[in-house]
């Protein structure tokens, strides 16, 4: 066996890891050769060197902590072991599905209303006789009824005992509010049409019967534009007098 | 082995039982305490590392298969994982040494004798102690692994998951590398012995 591949099996050989065959060839070998035998001699320096050195002592906090933390983590899984919970319908605790029923109960009814506890010894102040008020009707309340403590009551065998709190009902006041409507006024100008003398009318004569005047009535910031047939227009036109024959 | 722990003791402490975790845990803090101080370097570090170690075994004692190894190589591994997490975090390069190029002290008195005498094995076992905490994480936890918890090459493979080869390679190279480093006092043993002879 050659030293480079002594060399290279060494640190198997120092640490056991190596067959029976190899280590025989590299005993051998190491008889005969100081520079093998050297560098086995520093590696089992530096191995036993490592062994020797002092070891860490763990902190005491630390033990206790972790032993602490066994302990309180089983305690729980055991706590969490023996209550089982009661299930009703679709696997849901039936504890779940009393509360969602209160609430349910207790925040259903008008966005104004706060639900009404019932109790046999609390009187409950009646509405002010107001005009002005209009109580909300019976209906949209949902009284919400806990189980009453009275004795002996067999719901009521194994419930707390409930104190009862009147909360005040708030009632809607109804108040007249004055719609106001805006009007659209369109106005339209008209001209009534007027008895006529025989005065000289540059539209009467036009040749055509149905003229369109070209010029505009102006009426504060109207513009009108019309058929002003069998109507005098309000506003003078200038005419352009013409003799007779003379466009002919 | 004194680290061998038996499976119906793993059974019990999975149940809850006290005791059987006691026994566990006292036997094997030690080695996973110093295999992660010697990692990171850090008391603080190596304390959490360690108490986070039986705390994974607590909260999820499914994870130890049997038939994948020994209890404390499981342990080995979980601590494993942590500490390079730590050492990521804090940059550390996983393949590379921080040795400095220092020139070799004159460790010979004024009158130019081998200080051999006067040299003792604590002084080269913390050498020894400085070169390994310069080795590449990688390096080291081979070395550490298999110097100082005898574990096995294929334990070793186990828990830093990979071959055998790979843990072979990473032991010569670290040796090689304490070798070098540590060559003048390695020599000046050798100056002793031969003195003696």
């Amino acid at each position: 066996m050659k030293c480079i591949e002594v060399k290279e099996n060494l640190n198997s050989f120092l640490d056991g890891e190596i067959d029976i065959s190899a280590k025989n060839k590299i005993e051998m070998h190491l008889e005969n050769c100081v520079s093998c035998k050297v560098e086995l001699e520093n590696l089992q320096t530096i191995s036993s060197s490592i062994k020797q050195i002092l070891p860490i002592a763990v902190p005491a906090f630390l033990d206790e902590k972790v032993l602490n933390t066994f302990e309180n983590f089983h305690k729980q899984k055991n706590k969490a072991k023996e209550k089982p919970v009661k299930t009703g319908l679709f696997g849901i605790p039936n504890l779940a599905f009393a509360t969602a029923f209160i609430l349910l109960a207790l925040f259903s009814g008008s966005a104004f209303q706060i639900g009404r506890i019932l109790a046999s010894n609390v009187e409950v102040a009646s509405p002010a006789q107001n005009e002005n008020f209009r109580e909300l009707p019976n209906e949209n309340f949902k009284k919400a009824t806990i189980a009453q403590n009275d004795s002996g009551e067999k719901n009521n065998e194994k419930s707390p005992e409930i104190k009862i709190v009147e909360i005040p009902v708030i009632q809607e006041k109804i108040v007249e509010v004055p719609v106001i409507k805006e009007k659209i006024i369109t106005r339209t100008v008209y001209v009534e049409k007027t008895e006529k003398k025989e005065t000289p009318n540059p539209l009467k004569d036009s040749t055509k019967d149905n003229v369109a005047l070209n010029s505009s009535l102006k009426d504060g910031s109207f513009l009108t534009q019309t058929n002003l047939k069998d109507f005098q227009p309000v506003s003078e036109v200038k005419a352009r007098i013409t003799k007779k024959g003379e466009n002919e | 082995m004194k680290r061998d722990i038996k499976q119906h003791l793993i059974e019990r402490a999975i149940d809850g039982d006290a005791e059987a975790f006691g026994e566990i845990y006292f036997l094997l803090r030690n080695s996973i305490y110093r295999f992660a101080f010697r990692m990171t370097k850090q008391e603080p570090i190596a304390e959490d590392i360690t108490q986070e170690v039986f705390m994974f075994f607590i909260k999820f004692p499914e994870k130890f298969d049997e038939s994948k190894g020994t209890f404390f190589s499981f342990l080995c591994g979980v601590a494993r994982n942590k500490i390079l997490n730590h050492l990521k975090k804090s940059g550390t390069r996983l393949e590379t040494n921080n040795f400095e190029i220092q020139e070799f002290e004159n460790i010979t008195n004024g009158k130019g004798n081998s200080p051999l005498k006067e040299l003792l094995n604590k002084e080269f076992n913390e050498k020894v102690e400085e070169c390994i905490a310069e080795l590449s994480p990688f390096q080291r936890e081979a070395l550490l692994l298999r110097e100082m918890e005898d574990l096995s090459y294929e334990e070793i493979a186990e828990i830093i998951k990979a071959d055998v080869g790979v843990v072979k390679s990473r032991l010569y190279r670290a040796r090689q590398t304490l070798v070098n480093e540590l060559a003048p006092y390695l020599e000046s043993k050798e100056e002793n012995v031969y003195e003696v002879h």
